[in-house]
């Protein structure tokens, strides 16, 4: 299920015992929640579906062309088969649906004569000769479902020799009425798609699931197979086959035996979706669960394996159906398909091959509507299928989006989209487009040069040294307008930067750390923007500020911010560094737009920095890629790229969680030493309290998108005022702990983003909470004690707002 | 071997693992990682062992080893269950393996990959029942509701799928199914890595309750030398697969007698800025384990190290009573520990 997904409820209260006597959140609290969490994959997946409206509209078409399928004969007027020269190539005529004022739909009689000078039959209608159009009427005999007997059809006239009199779209060459023909070439070609892709799915899911289960030269064999089945030319292939069939062969033959050429080269795609699931099965953690449980093989694979990638073989097969179709319809087209007599929209486009018949009868062209109206919804509704069916797609119903989880080793399973994908977006993907499109062109005169001694990191401008911050946030608030309804992942952040201090903000997944950081930068993805509240950025020569809030996240002054004054170090280095660049072109390439500098002084000011971040061997590590290093240089490289403009504020989100602690160490020490060195002001955004009172002079500390403590290190560590920071700190594990003691852990979870408390965020939670005040009221950021410490909690201040 | 009050549940004798390193169109086998390589322990009945190491140390392939998830190179895994006899887990053919399986159960790092999205609560933890055969449909069913119950959960949430559920009780989940064929041993393979930090300490808290009402034996495999202080009755430190040192936690954290573990202790960060500085950032990486360094593998990043050091490698042996170190230096250097907090 989706990693994202938040519990509907509350955690269960802290046991402090084991035994059934710990009170419980219940984590449903309405009936529809109730009725997701018991809802099984299919339910969801059809829930997701139905939100899909092009999918869903998309279904309704090809639930009625199928229905042509069933009901062809009824739906037709005239045997597809009647033909007659008298009445060859006739134009659709117009229905007239009133007759004197009464609706009575009808027609007007033909009368055709050949033009003596062109030979073409030219036909006039007789506007006195009205031929009544009845619903249900009779018509030629046909058996209904192949089994029942009837004679009625949706349309005729009332003498039942409608293919006499009526042409609503008009005839073929041989006089064959166009609309009926349709109606049963809609059946052939649709069938044809259907038994094609249940051929290839038996074949793809069987050949799949051997590759992916057995594995080794079974795998190797059967990939090479597909491998070769691939690289040949489809057109040619089915040619070649085509012409192989037997002239005599009945039309049935025919069929039977174009729908195995066409699934000999279709079963190749889903035999590979269905490895490629296998294998990343096999992968999860819940199979290998299964197989300690003491899970057989065939157990694993019927009831863990097959039910899992089942929605998306569905899903692909859905997509492979209209591939079928257009193959069946090329073939056909091309003469090496089905062949008259048979009918298919291939066969009856056939006709409308040459120039001629196009400019003197275009309506035979009028089959390819259908072919392409049926395409395009069988796509949509692939897509849908699969967007739903994906168990890790965002944007169902129960759940809501949420800022990455912090984890000390990043866990992903294959396949899983990064956490929060949807609402928040991950916040690891953002440098690269940063670099990529966003880097912008430092103008002249920047505030500080690059010259000799290691790129000269020294900022000639550094007036700011006054008690002015460099950045301030003042109420700032970022919400997310998703489908389900709004999260307020941001709500009311408050704090300063000052040059050459550190301030660590603080908290647990989804209280909205990473988003504030977003938000700065303005880089906060759909459906995210930030509703209010100010982030002013002091300017370097007059002192002025720049509320980056209002700016456009696309204009220039904002590009030369990120990433020139601005600089990020995003937790996982690996997917903030292109895989096709080596790590130092990324940087050249970003120095050159920034400070246009010339390639070589750049190459030479990238190596220097690789150097200052304490990459070994830097004239080498240059032309290397971000997956030839290890986690520790991949970060250390993503510093020297965040640093390559000279930042005056660092941003480093996570940037030790997926580090080792030795490593980590290392990095923060190199953080420290730069911060010495460049006076930087560094934005250390983390969940681990014991690097922030190694690295932080300031702290913030954010619940549910609130700051709701804030202070000086020392303060907040040997001081804490806030309930929610005295609980988080004694929550958490330490070194110095007695060994084998239990900690004193925060009862309850983070409340699902949609269900947020009123009154103070973490009344339900707190230990110390005024009953009739937190629940009441939301308190305010004021200050305790010193000017320096604010603290939002009723235990401080009095209510001031009601 | 019958009469096991005191002899250990689990005995680990010189455990090796290698995967292979296959290169090139026809796949040769160009060379090896040594994930685990020559691993020795034991655990007691009731006690609490910790792995600690960094990533690629070789402490997941050695939990994993244990559990047969994995087959070892080579080595001797001697596991004593219920019935009191020795079997050694390492060169059990396949099919014999599975009754190991209601002996030893495992607790994943991921609550999310962990359950099958497509399962209710009450085929997730039922599955080893059910598979195993044990009682009947009811008796399953009220099985699973004092599983539940057990690990904090409400018996009615058992029709439920796991999305219903945040990461923390899905971990409650998951420990339920871990615990359903009541196990004498239980690998826990980084249980809270995952975790929020509030959450972290609930899912502690109950390990070391369920430990204690069950009986339990606990393999904790962790990063995080915090987490492990507060479970463990000793702690494993790894170094490139193999053990470094070993020995009773308290005497670890205050008397560390390897130069690795001493780093390691001082590289966590202290959730106290006023024992900042008090650092010793270790150099370079760890070494990798495909091509390990000759002599001792920490040499390289090792501030103490001497020329016998490059050349011979150490061998764990006793430093003091139940404390083992492999190191040429362990007596001569006096390592700092975490020391208390001021």
């Amino acid at each position: 299920m989706d990693r994202s997904a938040h519990s509907l409820g509350g955690e269960a209260i802290a046991t402090s015992s084991p035994a059934g006597t710990v009170e419980l959140d219940d984590p449903a609290h309405s009936e529809v929640e109730e009725r997701v969490s018991v809802a099984t994959q299919w339910q969801l997946m059809w829930w997701r579906f139905r939100r899909h409206r092009l999918a869903v509209t998309s279904t309704a078409v090809v639930g009625l062309a199928y229905a042509v399928v069933l009901l062809a004969e009824f739906l037709a007027y005239a045997s597809p088969t009647a033909s007659e020269a008298q009445r060859s190539l006739l134009p659709p005529q117009t229905i007239r649906w009133f007759n004197e004022g009464r609706f009575a739909p009808h027609v007007y009689g033909l009368s055709g004569r050949r033009d003596p000078q062109t030979f073409r039959r030219v036909y006039t209608p007789d506007p006195d000769k009205k031929i009544p159009l009845r619903f249900f009427a009779p018509g030629f005999e046909y058996h209904l479902f192949g089994l029942i007997p009837a004679s009625r059809h949706l349309l005729g006239v009332a003498d039942g020799r409608a293919e006499e009199s009526l042409f609503l779209l008009g005839t073929d060459e041989q006089g064959r009425d166009v609309w009926s023909r349709l109606m049963y070439a809609t059946r052939t070609s649709l069938t044809i798609g259907l038994a094609g892709v249940a051929l290839s799915l038996v074949l793809g899911v069987l050949l799949g699931g051997i590759s992916g289960y057995v594995g080794g030269v079974t795998d190797t064999v059967i990939q090479r197979v597909v491998e070769i089945l691939r690289s040949i030319p489809t057109i040619p292939l089915w040619m070649g086959l085509a012409a192989a069939l037997p002239q005599h062969w009945s039309v049935l033959q025919v069929y039977l035996a174009i729908t195995v050429i066409i699934s000999l080269v279709g079963w190749t795609e889903l035999a590979r979706v269905v490895r490629g699931r296998f294998l990343s099965l096999r992968e999860e953690e819940f199979v290998t669960a299964a197989e300690l449980a003491g899970c057989s093989r065939t157990r694993i694979i019927v009831s863990h394996l097959v039910p899992s990638f089942l929605s998306h073989i569905i899903a692909a097969t859905t997509l492979a159906i209209p591939a079928m179709i257009i193959s069946e319809t090329s073939l056909s087209f091309l003469g090496l398909g089905l062949r008259p007599p048979a009918i298919s929209w291939g066969v009856l486009l056939q006709q409308a091959q040459n120039i001629q018949s196009l400019a003197i009868s275009p309506w035979l062209l009028i089959p390819a509507v259908p072919v392409i109206v049926v395409i395009i919804a069988f796509n949509f509704m692939g897509d849908g299928l699969r967007d739903a069916a994906d168990p890790y797609h965002m944007g169902g119903l129960e759940r809501a989006p949420q800022a990455p989880q912090p984890s000390d080793t990043p866990v992903q399973s294959p396949g899983a989209p990064l956490v929060g994908d949807a609402a928040m977006g991950g916040l690891e993907r953002a440098p690269q487009a940063l670099r990529r499109s966003e880097t912008p062109r430092r103008s002249q005169g920047t505030p500080w040069s690059h010259d000799a001694d290691m790129g000269g990191f020294e900022r000639a401008a550094r007036t700011d040294q006054s008690a002015a911050p460099v950045l301030s946030v003042r109420d700032l608030r970022t919400y997310f307008f998703a489908e389900d309804g709004v999260v307020k992942a941001v709500d009311g952040a408050s704090f300063d930067v000052h040059a050459g201090r550190t301030l660590g903000i603080v908290g647990e997944s989804g209280c909205g750390k990473s988003v504030t950081a977003r938000s700065i930068l303005r880089i906060v993805e759909r459906p995210g923007r930030i509703v209010s509240g100010e982030i002013r950025l002091r300017r370097v020569g007059d002192g002025g500020e720049d509320d980056l809030a209002r700016l456009d996240p696309q204009s220039h002054d904002m590009r030369r911010i990120r990433g020139g004054e601005i600089g990020l170090v995003f937790q996982e280095p690996m997917s903030s560094f292109s895989p096709v660049h080596s790590v130092g072109n990324q940087i050249v390439e970003t120095m050159r737009l920034h400070l246009g500098l010339d390639r070589p002084t750049a190459r030479a000011r990238a190596i220097d920095l690789l150097r200052l971040v304490g990459i070994p061997r830097p004239e080498r590590r240059i032309d290397e890629y971000a997956f030839q290093l290890s986690g520790g240089l991949r970060q250390r490289a993503m510093i020297a790229t965040a640093l390559c403009c000279g930042p005056r504020i660092l941003i480093a989100d996570e940037p030790t969680t997926a580090l080792d602690v030795t490593t980590q160490a290392q990095i923060l020490a190199l953080l420290r030493e730069l911060q010495a060195r460049e006076r930087m002001a560094i934005v250390l955004i983390t969940h681990n309290l014991g690097v922030v009172a190694e690295m932080c002079d300031e702290v913030a500390i954010m619940y549910l998108g609130r700051v709701v403590e804030r202070g000086p290190v020392d303060a907040i560590f040997h001081s804490p005022q806030h309930p929610y920071t005295r609980a988080l700190l004694r929550s958490i594990p330490s070194v110095h702990a007695r060994v084998r003691t239990k900690l004193p852990a925060i009862t309850g979870s983070l409340p699902h983003p949609y269900r947020r408390p009123g009154g103070c965020l973490f009344h339900p939670r707190c230990g110390e909470a005024i009953r009739g005040v937190c629940e009441r009221h939301e308190p305010e950021l004021q200050s305790v004690a010193t000017a320096d410490r604010t603290v939002s909690c009723f235990l401080h201040h009095p209510v001031t707002k009601p | 071997m019958t009469g096991t009050t005191g002899a250990p549940l689990l005995e680990v004798h010189d455990l090796r693992k290698e995967f292979p390193i296959r290169q090139g169109l026809l796949r040769r086998r160009v060379g090896e990682v040594r994930a685990v390589d020559g691993v020795s322990f034991h655990i007691d009945r009731g006690e609490t062992l910790s792995l600690v190491g960094e990533s690629g140390c070789g402490k997941t392939t050695t939990a994993r080893c244990i559990l047969r998830a994995i087959t070892p190179t080579a080595g001797r895994i001697i596991f004593r269950g219920g019935d009191g006899v020795a079997v050694d887990v390492a060169a059990l053919p396949y099919k014999h393996v599975r009754p190991l399986r209601r002996e030893m159960q495992m607790v994943f790092q991921d609550p999310y990959s962990s359950l099958n999205p497509r399962k209710t609560l009450l085929e997730i933890v039922g599955e080893p029942l059910l598979v195993n055969r044990v009682g009947t449909r009811t008796q399953r069913l009220e099985r699973v509701a004092e599983l539940l119950r057990l690990v904090g959960l409400r018996p009615e949430y058992m029709r439920r799928f796991p999305h219903a559920f945040s990461g923390g009780q899905r971990q409650r989940i998951g420990i339920a199914r871990a615990l359903a064929l009541s196990p004498s041993l239980v690998v826990a393979d980084e249980p809270v890595s995952a975790l929020d930090v509030s959450v972290q300490a609930q899912i502690l808290n109950l390990l070391v309750d369920l430990q204690a009402e069950l009986g339990l034996t606990y393999l904790f495999v962790a990063h995080d030398l915090s987490v492990v202080k507060h479970v463990s009755d000793r702690v494993a430190v790894m170094y490139v697969g193999r053990i470094v040192e070993l020995a009773p936690t308290e005497r670890l954290f205050m008397q560390p007698a390897h130069p690795y573990t001493e780093a390691l202790l001082a590289a966590v960060p202290k959730p106290d800025p006023r024992l900042r500085g008090r650092r010793l950032v270790l150099e370079g990486e760890v070494a990798d384990p495909a091509n390990p360094p000759a002599g001792c593998a920490f040499h390289p990043r090792c501030p103490y190290a001497v020329e016998r050091c490059r050349s011979e490698a150490p061998r764990l042996e006793a430093f003091a009573a139940g404390h083992l170190v492999s190191c040429h230096r362990a007596r001569e250097l006096g390592l700092r520990g975490i020391g208390r907090p001021s």
